[in-house]
């Protein structure tokens, strides 16, 4: 796919760090042209008080892929109010851009949608890059089982993601 | 020539310790070799930040978001959603509108509910 072909998609700190475990990343950045605002770069980069001087795997990951990343207008749009600093942020610059949030909490999901902003979590980036065909199913269900594992993703939503996987495989045979 | 500020005096703070609690305290530093003042501010600050850390999983139980439980936490937000992860804590909360809202974005990508969604569907 071509990258004006592949829609902009603008990326939450939460999203981020369950994407790095699951090992998502990579599709993510095939599928879409991934943004982070600079509030939740300072959030991904912001340094452990515990372990200074150290780094985890989702800050190592981040800076590996940062040049890969797509340039926001600067300056970035304001954040939205009331909400925290990252999510707002991203939020913002979807809407200005047009782009999807990739936000995996539910608050920051509702006030996306209440603004006419498309934000997806982390499971429904799953099923969405199933259904385009960049996943095939059993790769897109061992990702929704690890994201079952970390817990960080309510059941119901986990289920209705498998659903519609079952829906699609049964499709393809 | 700058001054540098002098350095702020630590202050002293009591608890009430029982004999036993006393003796165990004893026992612990003889055989570590420390001072029992030594021993005790490390065990303060790590048992304070245990606590922070129960009391911020606790208030993302009762809605709070990762920003706000992380300032309960006291460490920066992506850190507290590495413990979240960790701790098998529940970042999200249910969603009522979930498949809608997979549905919106399917829109937008160019594919459709129906085609993701097989309930009622036999195949």
């Amino acid at each position: 796919m071509t990258d004006a072909a592949r829609h902009v998609a603008v990326v939450d700190t939460s999203f981020w760090s369950i994407a790095v475990r699951i090992g998502f990343v990579r599709v993510l950045l095939e599928e879409f042209r991934v943004a982070v605002p600079a509030a939740v770069r300072a959030e991904i980069t912001h340094e452990d008080p515990r372990r200074p001087r150290t780094r985890s795997d989702y800050q190592d990951v981040f800076l590996e892929i940062e040049p890969e990343l797509v340039h926001l207008p600067e300056p970035e749009p304001p954040p939205i109010a009331g909400l925290d600093p990252g999510e707002a942020s991203v939020i913002a610059c979807a809407r200005a851009l047009g782009a999807i949030a990739l936000i995996n909490e539910r608050r920051g999901k509702r006030v996306a949608r209440a603004l006419g902003v498309i934000a997806i979590d982390v499971a429904q980036a799953v099923v969405l890059v199933a259904a385009v065909g960049r996943l095939d199913v059993p790769t897109a269900r061992q990702l929704l089982a690890r994201i079952r594992k970390l817990s960080s993703t309510p059941r119901e939503q986990l289920t209705e993601a498998e659903r519609i996987l079952d829906a699609m495989e049964r499709r393809e045979n | 020539m700058r001054r540098e500020a002098p350095p702020k005096r630590a202050i002293t703070k009591s608890v009430r310790l029982t004999p036993a609690e006393v003796q165990q305290w004893a026992d612990f530093t003889e055989f570590t070799g420390e001072t029992e003042a030594t021993a005790m501010k490390r065990a303060l600050q790590r048992g304070l930040q245990a606590e922070r850390l129960d009391q911020a999983f606790l208030a993302m139980h009762r809605g709070a978001s990762t920003a706000e439980a992380a300032q309960i936490a006291g460490l920066p937000r992506a850190v507290f959603i590495e413990e979240c992860l960790d701790h098998q804590v529940a970042l999200d909360e249910p969603d009522d509108d979930w498949l809608s809202g997979l549905a919106g974005a399917a829109t937008e990508l160019g594919t459709s509910l129906s085609r993701l969604d097989g309930r009622g569907q036999s195949g």
